[in-house]
């Protein structure tokens, strides 16, 4: 049997998705819109960041070595998870609390924001992966 | 009323065509309109790479598709002719008249596409081992048969555009302005990015049966399929808004405005929450295909399928809601007489101009009051087949006499165990357009208002099923039957 300390250990993003699934939940909890446009809002805000400026460099860095399709590739999941998160993020302040659309808002807002998380970390693999290329070539 | 009375008693006939052409819908956008240009794709993809793989996948999938559109297509998509025509001959008379070329076109257009799709699939073995110039030409033809899908369904489109709200055709008659009814493009651009997402999600669903797990090469497909995706969703959410916010002027002009408005806000807000659940679950397939193939379940998959499936129902569904109480918008009402008509058919009566009377069953006679004498019974009798053919001609389109939206349910409902009299009843229906918008007026005499109300007292004592041409036979009634229609048939007919 692994231990939890173990499983979250073994991938870099593990912690970072539980906190901010924990986040989701407590913000779920307290019903207010507010805090949750605030909070949310500032979340998505943050792993965007982290996102788009990992594929900004990486994609200033490969430039000439990949086509627009892998270039695609790169970019496409972060987009679609900023995107669907602020969708989440829209149901969940639009509808009533614990309503169908305010769970299915807060589900899509969760699993969105570790996606775009997800989606930052993986570029960071795969930039040292291609550095290495470059190293090596 | 120049034919039979086909009907169905139990599930009603608008049953019969819905899931007919719901089927279809799915397999035509599904599997041809949207597949084909894939499908092509992929095959100039794998040779412009030299992937051989590109290749097998494509044709493993097109002949999947071979298959259910020569099958299950074709049957389905003559089957909605063939059921319409039985439902409501007059409509699609009336629509061959005035779209007479475009259905010819769409015929050629369909034979082609047929022709296409076999040669495109038998040979493409052959013409691949032919050497790069041979497979740069079945490529080409792929691409034509993509087009030709297309073609087919534009066509179509036009028609069913028509139905819904035939815009100034109405005034000045004319073919191109049938054609370029006011929601024909908008719809036409919501089902093209429809149909190639839709062909995506089942690509990316084949996909995962025509490749191995462990297949480096299934992450590359389903990730350059999942961009294909990815490319028509906005445009499915687009064109979307255009066709529904083009919707409310067509329902007005056919419902009348406040129903229209009431009628529209709760569907308005069904099929964005539908559109918006669907658009969604294809993105999040999307996403997960690019940045995770390995972990790509099948049953991911069936959601947005379902999303879309229900999203295209909720949409062929609407499509009959907006045109209520028309079969054609403002031209003709859903029990098969023109608007025109009804001032000749009011004062005459319907049965005057009805060519055929529907036989009343044994079982059907059952349930008259007793200790009638013998002559009171054959009056009675003769009252209550008249009755039914008051019935069936203009209300059997839309109500059943014990199925589905029966006419006894609402009248149990309307005026419980009361007997059903005729004074009782027919003041009701002599209004009912008022009462009940989506229905079209009564459009028969004064003394048929009668009839009809004695006969609906009668299905009060008697459940038995109400039998249709198909299964009871007709009379014909009178062979000498006015024909009503003659002249506006060939108003109809010269326009084109
Ligand atoms: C265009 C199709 C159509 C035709 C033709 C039609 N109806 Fe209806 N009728 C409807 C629909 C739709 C409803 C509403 C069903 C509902 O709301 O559940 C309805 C409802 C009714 C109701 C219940 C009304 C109420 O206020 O609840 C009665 C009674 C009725 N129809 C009688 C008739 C009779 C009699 C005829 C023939 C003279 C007829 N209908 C022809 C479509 C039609």
């Amino acid at each position: 049997m692994k231990t939890l300390g173990q499983w979250l250990s073994e991938k870099s993003y593990r912690s970072t998705v539980v906190n901010l699934v924990m986040l989701t939940g407590v913000l779920a909890m307290s019903q207010s819109s507010e805090l949750f446009m605030a909070v949310g809002g500032g979340a998505i805000a943050i792993a965007s960041f982290y996102f788009l400026l990992r594929a900004i460099a990486l994609t200033a860095r490969t430039k000439r070595f990949v086509n627009p399709y892998q270039l695609s590739l790169t970019w496409i999941p972060g987009l679609l998870a900023i995107v669907l998160a602020m969708t989440g993020l829209y149901l969940v302040i639009s509808a009533e609390p614990f309503s169908m659309g305010y769970c299915l808002g807060v589900i899509l807002f969760a699993c969105e924001l570790a996606m775009l998380t997800i989606a930052g970390v993986d570029l960071d693999d795969s930039a040292s992966k291609s550095s290495r290329i470059i190293e090596v070539v | 009323m120049d034919f039979p009375v086909f009907h169905l008693d139990f599930f009603g006939n608008r049953w019969l065509i819905a899931t007919i052409a719901i089927l279809h819908v799915l397999v035509n956008h599904g599997l041809a309109v949207g597949m084909m240009p894939l499908v092509a794709a992929m095959e100039w993809y794998g040779q412009k790479k030299q992937d051989p793989r590109w290749d097998r996948l494509a044709y493993k999938i097109l002949f999947f598709c071979f298959l259910i559109t020569t099958t299950i297509g074709a049957l389905t998509g003559v089957g909605i002719w063939l059921s319409v025509s039985l439902v409501n001959p007059y409509s699609i008379a009336s629509l061959i008249r005035v779209f007479f070329w475009a259905w010819f076109t769409e015929w050629l257009v369909f034979i082609t596409e047929v022709c296409l799709i076999l040669a495109y699939t038998l040979t493409w073995k052959k013409w691949s081992n032919q050497g790069p110039e041979k497979k740069k030409q079945h490529i080409r033809l792929g691409f034509a048969l993509a087009f030709f899908s297309w073609v087919t369904m534009a066509i179509i489109v036009a028609i069913l555009g028509f139905m819904m709200d035939p815009g100034n055709w109405l005034t000045d008659h004319s073919f191109w302005t049938g054609v370029m009814n006011p929601l024909y493009i908008p719809q036409l651009a919501f089902r093209t990015p429809l149909a190639a997402a839709m062909a995506g999600i089942i690509a990316l669903f084949l996909i995962l049966f025509f490749t191995k797990r462990q297949d480096g090469f299934r992450h590359e497909a389903l990730r350059a399929v999942a961009l294909w995706t990815l490319a028509f969703a906005p445009f499915v959410l687009a064109a979307g808004w255009w066709y529904y916010t083009s919707v409310p002027d067509a329902m007005k002009d056919n419902l009348g405005v406040s129903l229209a408005t009431l009628a529209f806000a709760d569907w308005q807000t069904k099929f964005l929450q539908i559109a918006v659940v669907t658009v969604v679950t294809i993105l999040l397939v999307v996403q997960f295909a690019i940045s995770r193939p390995n972990l790509l379940p099948k049953v991911a998959l069936v959601v947005p399928f379902f999303a879309i499936l229900w999203m295209t129902g909720h949409f062929e569904r609407v499509r009959e809601f907006i045109r209520k109480p028309y079969v054609i918008g403002q031209y003709m009402y859903a029990n098969g007489m023109r608007v025109d008509d009804y001032a000749l058919l009011q004062r005459d009566g319907v049965l005057t101009y009805a060519t055929y009377s529907n036989p009343l069953t044994e079982a059907e006679k059952a349930g008259l009051p007793e200790r009638l004498s013998e002559p009171e019974r054959t009056a009675r009798l003769e009252t209550i087949q008249k009755g039914k053919d008051v019935f069936m001609d203009t209300c059997s389109r839309c109500h059943t006499g014990h199925g589905v939206n029966s006419i006894t349910s609402h009248l149990q409902r309307m005026f419980g165990d009361k007997p059903w009299t005729p004074e009782l009843t027919a003041g009701y229906i002599e209004g009912m357009h008022y009462a009940q918008p989506y229905m079209p007026p009564f459009p028969g005499s004064k003394a048929e208002l009668q009839l009809l109300g004695a006969y609906l007292e009668h299905l009060q004592h008697n459940k038995a099923p109400i039998p249709g041409a198909q299964s009871a036979g007709v009379i014909v009634h009178d062979e000498n039957a006015g024909r009503i229609a003659t002249k506006t048939n060939q108003t109809e007919a010269a326009a084109r």
